[in-house]
């Protein structure tokens, strides 16, 4: 258990669309180094809980939020520019969205972006993140290639490495391997356990099994509340609530 | 069972009838494009003669020769005689050739060969002391033409002029007005039946009901080595006498050139040939002879020449470049505006009734006819901004008129890039700037180069509003307010003006092809885009 | 409620049914053990040693079951438990099951003895033993773990009718090698039934497990 400061602390977070309340009052912290699972069944609010951490939420016509969120101690929403924390906190989402750019391109746009613009320096990043993500021997002939050429698992790992081309340090992740084949499942998995060596990494799951295997804490959601927040092998093991116990056996959801 | 039948009989139809809607759209293509091109390279044309086609090079013992340069390659006699008559002050309207007469004649030269005498030369006309410092002025001289003996021989840069002087001549009775109706002019195909002796009364040729009576020249003389070199076959019914019994003689022999004469002038329905300008051929009627003249139409001169009388001589070249910079201005101010609007639709609007009401504004626009575009530009730009007619005014209507197409296929194109992309460029902390920038619009491009090549094919079809707004000069554009005319518009006024049908379908094959081309450069980039990105 | 968590509950119901099945059919062959060394009944015997390979059989068969129901539903938390639970009470309801035959092997032996007070002892023990089965294994059926908590309790009284069955085993010193042999015989089986108390109270113990969570020793 680390006694270090959390990467992030929520503190009664309440999120409206419109009138439509859809988060209640979600208290929690993140460890540095760990990967957070957040599970619940669908329309829990866990996607839009995640998005609050890096803004995505702002995209979205009258959304409100109230209560804190903080990360490395400062508030979210009034002591950062979302540019900057976007460039801090990842996210790679469901369906993969490499864009239509070769490998190379899609890697160093990021970098790009934010003002990189020296051709050694690209290219030095663009191998280190394919390299950290386990795809260079596949792909070390094609990065001038089309990105759109390589499979669904590939083109994850892909949007992955893009991801960590602007060097952040946390990782939120969207359900990323919902729209995989269990290999390619298998070997973001395997990803995962490397990379939350050096990033704290989140990630929305309904997969229980991807859940129990990947991740150190687990956060259970239900209508916009979270319900228990515990080590993974406890909640999946000897769970508090009754209804983290009938949802994580399929009793429902 | 039965259900399975009868849909197989349905499928076998529906897949009969696509198959047939395919065929005819594809064959009206080719044969619209077919046509154009085909006429647009070989020209075809029916042209009226007072001359029949007999062409000479020995009139009495002399000859016409002029200038290759003049490309003449035939003369009538009327336009012989018009050259030492100062009829005709350039090669213009024989030739098209743009070189100023020179009619030159040796000292010793009969004028009443032209049927004229000396006092009627005309000023460009040049005596020469013999016919060998005539021959050596016309071969150093474009636009020169010199009469001199037949036996002289020609240097490199001369050629023979054939001259038409012969006239199918008959007897003022057949071109009287009959049933509202006179026989003026027959193709020549028909004049070779009559001559032959294939033809018995002129109604069958759309005459008067007379009998056809061919008086043949006597033997020997000029007239009839020229009938026989123009009628073959015309010899063996002559000596094989050859009469339907019951019917007046079809042939009518004479001994000499009185009595040729004689029986031309006395018999009705009677028919002979007969030389232009000669003093039988007053009281004679001469119809006029209809021939098809084909030849190459389209030229590489055509492409690098420029234009001159309206058109009516010259190429095309400076209209092609006024095309292309009109298109080249009109992309230029319509593209961008289009493409930022879109953007702004599609990427920064907040979807409210503004934009929708600007949506609906679009979609009218669209739709309105080109004609109106014409008229608002004459009146805005032209009259009340007083820009005048000229290019600015023409390129401004066309945006106008162009720019809601550019917009709506740019706007689907837009739409069209997966918001995945967005939110995956967004995450990394690219602003949206960024994002449309380097991510949506070039994931759009290969839609949104499809939609301006739509509106410029739209802006090069304009003739009615250009006209207008844009003006008519064929010359090179010289500024933004100098009046232009594109391909489209010299193809409506060479028609209109009544010019050339030759040249408008050569003026339109170059189009057809600069479209070609233009089209499939176009695809091959948006092809490279596609490839590049991945789809 | 979702399908998948429906075959779950019906494969967990033919489990529980089976377990009852098997946990009565051992109390019946403990009793008739039992009642075989009251009453030096050599038939009776027989027929409870003929039991032992069906009770082995059931525990095999009910174990493969869970496996296969572990493998296919992956489940967690109490599911989970309570499938580890099962297999741990199969082996604890077969060990039962083999004391049982060793009372009927000691019934045959002990045919012409003369020790009545014993006898007697032993047959409280096992009775006791009986009463604790049935109970357990109802506990188990029914998730309640205070009632597996007051059937463990009740061990204490097994240890203590042990302890008085060897202390009053002594009592006349023997003399011949047969009353050794029977003296010997007589505590083995005894502490067979207290042995059988141990495992009715793990059982107990595996029920709280299934419900708390906890690992809970009851009667130490």
């Amino acid at each position: 258990m680390s006694t270090s400061t959390p990467k992030f602390s929520v503190s009664n977070l309440d999120l409206f669309y419109g009138q439509c309340q859809a988060l209640f009052g979600i208290s929690m912290d993140i460890d540095p180094n760990s990967v957070t699972a957040l599970i619940g069944p669908s329309g829990c609010g866990k996607s839009t809980f995640l998005r609050v951490f890096n803004r995505m939420n702002d995209l979205i016509d009258g959304v409100k939020i109230t209560g804190s969120v903080c990360y490395d101690g400062m508030d979210v929403y009034s002591d950062f520019d979302p540019i900057d924390l976007r460039q801090k906190i990842g996210m790679v989402f469901q369906k993969p969205n490499p864009f239509p750019m070769s490998v190379r391109d899609n890697i160093a746009y990021g970098p790009r972006v934010h003002g990189t613009t020296g051709k050694k320096e690209l290219e030095e990043i663009v191998e280190t993140c394919i390299r950290k993500v386990g795809l260079w021997d596949e792909v070390k002939d094609r990065l001038n290639k089309s990105a759109l050429s390589l499979s669904g698992g590939q083109q994850q790992r892909l949007c992955i490495a893009r991801s960590l081309a602007v060097a952040p340090d946390v990782l939120l992740m969207d359900e990323p391997t919902s729209a995989l084949d269990p290999i390619s499942t298998g070997k973001i998995e395997d990803l995962l356990q490397e990379l939350k060596k050096s990033y704290t990494i989140i990630i929305v799951t309904h997969n229980m099994q991807q859940a129990g295997r990947v991740s150190d804490k687990t956060a259970f959601f239900l209508n916009g509340v979270m319900v228990e927040m515990g080590e993974t092998r406890q909640i999946f093991f000897t769970p508090t609530d009754k209804r983290t116990e009938n949802y994580i056996s399929g009793r429902f959801g | 069972m039965g259900n399975l039948a009868s849909r197989q009989r349905a499928q076998t139809a529906a897949k009969f009838l696509i198959r047939i809607a395919a065929i005819l759209t594809i064959a009206m293509l080719f044969l619209i494009i077919g046509f154009i091109l085909y006429r647009g390279f070989w020209s075809s044309n029916q042209m009226e003669y007072p001359v029949i086609s007999i062409s000479e090079t020995n009139m009495d013992g002399w000859k016409a020769v002029a200038n290759r340069k003049n490309k003449a390659t035939e003369l009538t006699f009327d336009q012989l005689r018009g050259l030492f008559t100062d009829n005709y002050i350039d090669w213009v309207n024989i030739s098209s050739r743009d070189y100023d007469v020179l009619a030159l004649y040796p000292a010793d030269f009969p004028a009443p060969i032209l049927g004229i005498s000396r006092a009627d030369f005309g000023a460009f006309t040049q005596e020469c002391s013999d016919w060998n410092e005539a021959l050596a002025m016309c071969a150093s001289t474009p636009g020169a033409v010199a009469m001199i003996p037949v036996s002289a021989e020609l240097p490199a840069t001369c050629e023979e002029l054939p001259v038409r002087r012969t006239i199918f001549a008959v007897h003022p009775s057949v071109t009287e007005m009959f049933d509202n109706h006179m026989l003026r002019s027959l193709p020549e195909t028909d004049m070779h039946s009559v001559l032959s002796g294939k033809v018995r009364s002129w109604t069958e040729v759309g005459g008067p009901d007379l009998p056809v009576r061919v008086v043949l020249p006597p033997e020997g003389s000029p007239l009839a080595q020229a009938l026989a070199s123009y009628v073959p076959d015309a010899a063996e019914t002559i000596t094989a006498g050859v009469n339907d019994a019951g019917s007046p003689e079809l042939f009518m022999h004479t001994g000499s050139m009185v009595e040729y004469e004689t029986a031309l002038l006395s018999t009705p329905g009677s028919v002979g040939l007969s030389y232009s300008g000669s003093p039988v051929s007053g009281s004679l009627s001469a119809i006029r002879a209809v021939r098809t003249e084909q030849g190459p139409n389209l030229s590489f001169a055509f492409l690098y020449e420029a234009p001159k009388m309206s058109g009516k001589i010259g190429g095309i070249s400076t209209i092609m470049i006024n095309t292309l910079v009109m298109m080249l201005v009109t992309i230029l101010v319509s593209g961008p505006l289009g493409i930022l609007a879109a953007v702004y639709l599609v990427e920064y609007a907040k979807q409210g009734v503004l934009v929708r009401i600007l949506r609906l504004s679009i979609e009218t626009l669209a739709g309105i006819p080109s004609i109106i575009f014409g008229l608002f530009g004459m009146l805005f730009f032209v009259n009340i901004l007083g820009w005048g007619i000229g290019l600015i005014s023409g390129v401004l209507t066309l945006t106008l008129m162009i720019l809601p197409t550019i917009i709506r296929t740019s706007e689907e194109a837009l739409k069209t890039v997966a918001q995945g992309l967005r939110e995956g460029s967004l995450a990394l902390g690219a602003t949206k700037m960024q994002t449309v920038l380097r991510v949506v619009l070039p994931a759009a491009s290969s839609g949104i180069l499809t939609g301006l090549l739509l509106a410029m094919g739209r802006a090069v079809g304009e003739t009615a509003a250009l006209i207008f707004t844009m003006g008519s000069s064929y010359d090179l554009v010289s500024g933004l307010t100098s009046s232009t005319r594109t391909l489209a518009v010299h193809i409506y006024l060479i028609i209109a003006e009544g010019i050339s049908l030759g040249r408008a379908f050569a003026t339109a094959t170059v189009l057809i092809l600069i479209i070609l081309f233009m089209n499939t450069v176009a695809t091959k980039i948006i092809g490279r885009f596609n490839s590049r990105s991945g789809t | 409620m979702p399908v998948s968590r429906l075959h779950f509950e019906e494969e967990l119901n033919r489990i529980h049914h089976d377990v009852l099945v098997m946990g009565t059919r051992v109390r019946e062959d403990l009793e008739k053990a039992v009642t075989a060394l009251r009453e030096r009944d050599e038939t009776l015997a027989q027929a409870v040693k003929a039991d032992d390979p069906v009770i082995n059989a059931m525990q095999t068969k009910i174990e493969d079951q869970v496996a296969i129901l572990i493998a296919t539903h992956q489940p967690v938390a109490r599911d989970l438990r309570e499938l580890v639970a099962t297999i741990k009470l199969l082996d604890h309801l077969e060990r039962i099951g083999d004391y049982s035959v060793h009372l009927a092997k000691a019934a045959i032996k002990f045919k012409d003895s003369k020790r009545i007070r014993q006898f007697e002892i032993l047959g409280k023990m096992a009775d006791i033993g009986c009463i604790m089965l049935s109970d357990v294994v109802v506990a188990f059926l029914n998730y309640d773990p205070e009632a597996a908590r007051t059937c463990a309790l009740r061990d204490t009284e097994i240890d203590a009718l042990h302890k008085e069955l060897v202390k009053g085993a002594f009592g006349n010193t023997p003399r011949t090698e047969e009353e050794f042999t029977e003296i010997t015989r007589l505590i083995r089986v005894s502490a067979f039934l207290e042995r059988l108390g141990d495992h009715v109270t793990n059982i107990c113990e595996l029920v709280v497990y299934m419900v708390e969570g906890l690992h809970e020793e009851l009667n130490a």
